[in-house]
């Protein structure tokens, strides 16, 4: 009997000691049914649940830094087998399981695990059709996540080539099944985000499997892992009938490795006919611009000037230069006649203005004499000169002035 | 021009098709027209013959590093039927 008085605390630190250093607690798996699940609502914090079989219980905790390891989230009522290590907390002097790993029992714990998380993710909207991105039209760099020694990556590369002969791959080698596959699929990931290889989109793929098998495919970290992406994703996992989470939160599935050549590369032929095509179509509509330019030109071409051009022309222009001629002759003429009948006139009117006819009626003209002025008034006559010639009909006659009378 | 990519450029030939068929432009904006569409279906058709066929295989080291391996694709489509 040991007469030494311990603090509670040092009790509970020995106990801890002693459960911790053991060989058998520090890793251990057990089996039983999950029931006071308490799942945390705040990230970083940790998951608790109680499993127990008919007679007995054990607390379990999942700390927040072992969620990444977690094949599946456990459910209440989900039979399954946790590995861990006994721990203890000293202020409460509680032991628990520690768990880093969860194992699903049977296919139907696997069908309920899936059902848990396909709700979980669905309602955090890692399914929605919104955020589905389009492919490339045209890939040039094909990353592929899967097996290097399975059929899956050859019927891949083999089909994308068989339709555009020059494109390049990444690919990723992973295990496809077991629970390293998970992790590493995740690990490929953070490669493609933390590095540029140039990649237009993703294959994540796998041949067919049993549930166990695809298992990896329905893990909640491939899942987030696909979702962050920056690089649009390809699923292409087992067969049709299989769908697994990672197919859910893809941009795009398709139902078998071979299928994603057809889905996501372009036919290299196909495309060089369609630029062939609308070439044509260019040339097409051009060619009927011109054309109809050329129809109107023949409807112009039909008129006779264009068909007889020379006759045309010249027998308009002599048409028209006789015309011409004409119409200046009869201008002419009429020019003529007029100024002819002017002329008539106007001697005819000179002819009665000529003053010889007023001399045939007895009148005179006289003139100063010598200088042949003709005196209209005795105002202009100078007294000096005395001398004026006086115009008779038939002759003339100078004489001297006597005197000069003014009329009264 | 020439960091132009295959869907743009294709995209741009199709709207000038589009456009010369519809037939609403003069004969000079047609043929100017159809000169730049005739430049991009160069290009398309350039972006196509200039991808590379190539594979490379990045595999994850003991130290979360990783490395790049370059192989022949012929070694990938030859062994397809063992």
């Amino acid at each position: 009997m040991n007469n030494n008085i311990y603090t509670v605390s040092q009790v509970n630190s020995y106990i801890r000691y002693l459960l911790e250093s053991d060989e058998y607690l520090s890793s251990i798996k057990i089996i039983g049914e999950v029931s006071n699940l308490y799942l945390p609502r705040i990230k970083g914090r940790h998951i608790y649940f109680t499993l127990k079989d008919e007679t007995s219980r054990i607390k379990c905790i999942i700390f927040s830094n072992f969620f990444n390891y977690l094949d599946v989230f456990p459910q209440n009522g989900m039979k399954i087998i946790v590995e861990g290590r006994i721990g203890v907390y000293e202020r409460t002097g509680e032991y628990s399981l520690y768990v880093s790993r969860i194992y699903p029992q049977g296919i139907g714990e696997l069908n309920k695990a899936f059902e848990v998380l396909k709700e979980k993710l669905e309602k955090e909207g890692l399914f929605d059709q919104k955020r589905k991105r389009p492919l490339p039209k045209l890939p040039k760099k094909i990353g592929i996540i899967t097996s290097i020694d399975g059929a899956a990556v050859k019927d891949i590369i083999k089909n994308a080539l068989r339709r555009f002969p020059n494109l390049s791959f990444v690919i990723f080698p992973v295990h496809v099944q077991g629970v390293k596959s998970a992790l590493e699929i995740v690990r490929a990931f953070e490669i493609i985000k933390n590095y540029d290889f140039g990649l237009d989109f993703i294959v994540i793929a796998r041949g067919g499997g049993s549930l166990e098998e695809l298992w990896p495919f329905n893990e909640e970290i491939v899942a987030r892992a696909i979702y962050s992406s920056p690089l649009p994703v390809v699923s292409a996992i087992g067969h049709e009938r299989d769908v697994t989470i990672s197919d859910l939160v893809s941009d795009l599935r398709v139902s078998t490795p071979s299928m994603v050549a057809e889905r996501a590369v372009p036919e290299k032929e196909e495309l060089i006919k369609r630029i062939l095509m609308l070439i044509k179509i260019m040339k097409n509509s051009i060619e009927s611009r011109i054309s109809i330019k050329e129809e109107f030109l023949k409807h112009l071409l039909r008129f006779p000037i264009f068909q007889r051009p020379e006759e045309e022309i010249i027998s308009k222009r002599l048409k028209l230069i006789n015309d011409f001629t004409k119409e200046m002759y009869m201008k002419e003429k009429s020019i003529y006649e007029k100024k002819k009948e002017k002329l008539d006139e106007t001697l005819k009117r000179f002819s009665s203005l000529n003053p010889l006819n007023t001399l045939n009626r007895g009148y005179t003209i006289t003139y100063k004499y010598p200088d042949n002025i003709l005196i209209k008034s005795i105002e202009e006559l100078n007294r000096k000169s005395n001398k004026i010639k006086t115009i008779f009909k038939d002759g003339e006659v100078i004489s001297n002035i006597e005197e000069v009378r003014g009329v009264k | 021009m020439s960091n132009i990519s295959f869907e743009e450029a294709f995209s741009k030939l199709e709207r000038i098709a589009e456009r010369l068929e519809m037939g609403e432009l003069t004969l000079e904006e047609s043929l100017k027209l159809y000169e730049e569409g005739i430049k991009y279906s160069r290009i398309c058709i350039k972006i196509l013959e200039d991808a590379k066929r190539r594979i490379d295989v990045v595999k994850i080291t003991e130290n979360e590093g990783f490395t790049i391996e370059e192989i022949d694709p012929e070694e990938i489509l030859k062994n397809e039927n063992e």
